[in-house]
């Protein structure tokens, strides 16, 4: 309707096109005319400007009305026109589906509602959605149908407002619309913005350098939760019992997030394979880590859902899992050395279990490791030979576990680029000990159980560092020089001790700490063997893109693509959960977005949460009205004030008697 | 020679009526029918007139009928005592006419000079005609027949043009003629008022009977124009383009202003201001001005 907007110079053209088509009229009373000409008060021309304005002004606010602009921080939309195209990038991840302040409807909900409103606003404008699961632009018809869209359904999935605004970019380097708008609904969590990211000088530049100006809307959905519970399945695997009947345990590993000021017991309701079972947490820390065993009667695959009590939001309470017999994880251990013989002990502790074999290899014929079968191997020997060297690369690479010991020819070259450093002995007294390790996650973390492994009491009388390029220490001599480093290598991971389980070298035969690390890299191994159970939703691509899986958990239709659940393509099973980053509170200050944008043409409407989609416009709307009702009146006053239209005859002067 | 069209005579026969009379004693010697200052014999040869039974044989010109046998009668000037100037104005001014169905503002001029013009000789008394504008007419006062329709012609003819001399011309005439006469002014006075008062009091001084009659336009009166106009000046050809709804008030407040000044100048100098729309019918008018010099001359008493 902004089109419109050049009648407002009608007054002023029919002014004009008035004086030009003046009539001429001869006339003789020119000195009088002269002199009203010169006398003609500033008051009437300015009554006559005023007259003008009145009427300019009454147009530009009927025009401004009839196009139904909308308040708050949209309301320059009013002033610049409908553009030729507007995006919008919705931000549907998990967090979005938050239902703020015990509202009936969610944040993403709320936010349809105010785009599709926005949009009957623009009605000429073409509209494309891009949306933070496919981030792949996509037409619309027509805005009012945003809400109906597949494609604007809730998702269990994370949002990356920088690859969606480069979409942004490349749609409007590729359309070249004349000018146009990137409407952003989001929550403005700082996991999704990323606002540290480089990412965003380059996007910025890259919409500076377009040749249309690009006029940037955020809408603010953001608030402030403070009691949001959120729980996550970091695992869950299905282990063999030591039973005789080949009975299995489902170890479930949980983190719950709660509130600082929440504490006591939080109920956690576990179902599985249409069993409900509930476990109270009790609460110590607003993160905690929870390790749950469910003896199975049998070893079968299975899935199932965790749940805690419902909160503001419906998607991070509940997380689900799937697990699957666990296939069976082969150690080669490598070398023949009496340390050899105790890791060989170490990989197989108990020989009656099938899932757990280990096998004693000399070098000379480590050509003959059934790579294919092998979770871990175990190398205590000198430099592999070239063909070996490169099959263990390549076995590593995908996704194989090589744990390396000190050579006992006292060597210093290892496989696949490790160093060893010269044999170091300690004093009598004083045996090298373990400083720090990393006690949360890796070989060296704590037990389920909670308490962590024991290696202040390893004693390492002898040692040989380990080094190789792009280490990470997992654990370090309390001097300094690490004990255990790893380094990953394509999909797998290359692990060294800095001691021998020899007695000469070190107590770590003892194996209350050899055990689990050889156990968890077994494990790590040995998931290249089988196909994982959890996975993140949004991120997870089938391996065979035409392979076919369809939902277990949920009666209504779920997308593997942005719906957490389990799903099953033939006899595997996945369960797809929301990202992590979805469950962090942070949220991003709207008043910092402008030195986001730079110098970008943005406007954000803060507090979208608390404005109705239904009084977008109409408060405007009827102001504008009114308005324009005023100028008419003042220019009807104006116009009216003097008689110009009926002027009055003036009283002709009395016939003068002369007296005598 | 046929009369001019521009005389109502069915007017003329009401008006014939009445008689115009003058404010002041006029100054001759010839028994007239307005009273006199003098008493004298010094008479002018106008012209000669057939004879008629019982006219007076001693103004007979035997010397014509010694040459023709014909009988002619002398006529002689000044056989009365009024003496009228028509001084009419004949500038571009006087052209103007916002009705072109009632007929321009000489039009109405004409007709006022021509119709008083009739009646005077009529009644015995003698005009003459002065114009002034870029062609000057001056007609000196006589009571002829033949006078009159030479007066006529000459109104008849007259093409208003060029620009109004007012002021000059009533200095001049007011030099020129020095014995009492009847000036009648019939004009749109659209010139400075004081120097227009300063003519009018110097034909005062020489104890002359004036009257104006002050002819407006409706339109010039009332300046009822709505819409942005190009008022080309008659006289001078310069234009002006301007919304009248601007300067409305301040013309009409210049013209009051300017009339009341002429107004009360013209009561100073024992002048006979007549305010004349030209749309007002001119009998009404003529009538409404014999009528109130019959009043004055009642009160000046014969």
């Amino acid at each position: 309707m902004l089109w419109a907007l050049p009648a407002v110079l009608l007054p002023v053209v029919i002014h004009l096109l008035n004086r030009l088509r003046y009539k001429t009229v001869p006339w003789a009373a020119m000195p009088f005319l002269r002199k009203a000409n010169r006398a003609a008060t500033r008051r009437a021309k300015i009554r006559q400007y005023l007259i003008l304005a009145s009427r300019m002004l009454a147009i530009l606010f009927l025009i401004w009305a009839l196009s139904r602009p909308l308040t708050g921080g949209w309301l320059g939309a009013a002033a610049s026109g409908a553009p030729e195209t507007i995006l919008i990038l919705l931000d549907r991840s998990a967090s979005m589906e938050a239902h703020p302040q015990a509202s009936p409807e969610s944040k993403r909900s709320h936010a349809l509602s105010l785009l599709t409103q926005a949009a009957s606003q623009n009605p000429g404008s073409h509209f494309a959605l891009i949306e933070n699961v496919l981030r792949q632009p996509l037409e619309l018809p027509s805005a009012s149908s945003l809400s109906s869209l597949q494609f604007t359904a809730p998702t269990d999935t994370a949002a990356d407002l920088p690859a969606m605004l480069r979409s942004a970019l490349d749609y409007l380097v590729k359309n070249k619309p004349g000018n146009a708008e990137i409407w952003i609904a989001s929550d403005l969590q700082t996991s999704n913005w990323r606002p540290d990211s480089p990412e965003w000088q380059d996007i910025v530049d890259r919409f500076t350098g377009l040749p249309q100006q690009i006029k940037f809307r955020v809408l603010d959905l953001s608030s402030t939760s403070t009691q949001n519970l959120s729980v996550a399945v970091q695992s869950a695997d299905l282990r063999l019992r030591p039973t005789k009947n080949r009975q299995g345990q489902l170890h479930l590993a949980l983190e719950v997030k709660t509130p600082a000021d929440r504490q006591g017991i939080l109920p956690i309701l576990i179902t599985r394979d249409g069993t409900k079972t509930q476990v109270d947490l009790t609460l110590s820390s607003t993160t905690q880590r929870q390790s749950l065993q469910f003896d199975l009667p049998k070893l079968e695959s299975g899935w199932g859902k965790v749940e805690l009590p419902a909160d503001d939001s419906l998607t991070d309470h509940s997380a689900y899992f799937a697990y699957a017999p666990p296939p069976t994880l082969h150690t080669v251990i490598v070398g023949d050395s009496l340390a050899a013989q105790r890791l060989l002990f170490a990989a197989a502790p108990d020989k009656t279990r099938p899932d757990r074999t280990a096998i004693l290899l000399p070098p000379n014929r480590a050509e003959s490791i059934a790579w294919a079968n092998t979770s871990l191997i175990i190398w205590t020997a000198s430099t592999p030979t070239a063909p070996v060297e490169k099959s263990l690369k390549s076995w590593v690479e995908s996704g194989g576990v090589l744990l390396c010991f000190p050579p006992s020819d006292s060597s210093t070259q290892g496989p696949l680029g490790l160093a060893w450093s010269k044999i170091e002995a300690s004093t009598q007294d004083t045996p090298f000990r373990v400083g720090t390790w990393d006690d949360l996650d890796g070989p060296l973390a704590h037990t389920e159980s909670g308490p962590p492994l024991p290696l202040p009491k390893l004693e390492i009388p002898r040692r040989q560092i380990p080094t190789t390029d792009s280490s990470h220490s997992v654990a370090t001599f309390s001097d300094g020089p690490p004990f255990l480093l790893t380094r990953k290598l394509g999909t797998g991971l290359l692990a060294a001790f800095a001691t021998l389980p020899d007695p000469q070298w070190s107590n770590l035969a003892d194996g209350f700490v050899l055990l689990p690390a050889v156990q968890r890299l077994i494990s790590l191994g040995g998931q290249r063997l089988s196909p994982p159970n959890l996975a993140v939703a949004g991120e997870w691509q089938p391996p065979d893109p035409l392979e076919s899986w369809t939902a277990l958990s949920e009666s209504s239709p779920h997308d593997w693509r942005w719906n957490a659940g389990v799903y099953q393509s033939g006899s595997q099973r996945l369960a797809l959960n929301r990202p992590a980053i979805e469950d962090l509170p942070e949220k991003l200050d709207p008043t910092s977005l402008p030195t986001l944008f730079h110098d970008l043409n943005l406007t954000v409407m803060t507090n979208a949460l608390n404005i109705k989609a239904d009084s977008l416009q109409s408060e405007i709307w009827t102001a504008m009205i009114l308005v324009t009702m005023l100028f008419m009146c003042a220019e009807m006053a104006l116009a009216t004030s003097k008689a110009v239209t009926s002027p009055a005859t003036p009283t002709p002067p009395p016939t003068t008697r002369a007296s005598s | 020679m046929s009369e001019p069209d521009f005389l109502d005579h069915r007017a003329i026969a009401r008006l014939s009526k009445l008689m115009l009379h003058v404010r002041n004693p006029m100054l001759g010697n010839i028994n007239g029918q307005h009273r006199s200052a003098t008493r004298g014999a010094s008479v002018e040869f106008a012209e000669y007139r057939k004879y008629a039974p019982g006219d007076d044989i001693k103004h007979l010109d035997w010397r014509v009928f010694g040459r023709t046998d014909k009988f002619f009668i002398r006529e002689f000037e000044a056989d009365t005592n009024l003496r009228c100037y028509l001084v009419v104005d004949t500038s571009a001014s006087m052209k103007f006419s916002s009705n072109p169905a009632t007929g321009s503002r000489f039009d109405y001029a004409r007709r006022l000079a021509g119709t008083i013009a009739h009646l005077l000789v009529h009644q015995g008394d003698a005009v003459g005609l002065t114009c002034f504008a870029e062609k000057a007419v001056d007609l000196p006062p006589r009571r002829t027949p033949s006078h009159l329709r030479q007066l006529q012609r000459r109104l008849a003819d007259i093409q208003p043009a060029g620009e109004s001399q007012i002021v000059q011309t009533l200095h001049d005439f007011a030099e020129r003629i020095r014995q009492r006469a009847l000036v009648i002014i019939i004009s749109d006075l659209f010139t400075d008022v004081p120097p227009l008062l300063d003519a009018l009091k110097h034909l005062h001084f020489y104890k002359h009977d004036v009257a104006v009659f002050h002819l407006l336009d409706p339109q010039e009166f009332s300046f009822d124009f709505t819409r942005p106009t190009r008022f080309v000046d008659l006289e001078t050809g310069a234009d002006l383009i301007t919304d009248p709804a601007i300067i409305r008030d301040p013309y009409l407040a210049a013209l009051q202003s300017y009339l009341a000044d002429l107004q009360h100048g013209c009561r100073q100098f024992q002048v006979d201001y007549h305010f004349t729309q030209i749309n007002q019918p001119f009998d009404a008018v003529l009538t409404q001005f014999m009528l109130q010099r019959l009043r004055i001359a009642k009160k000046g008493g014969r």
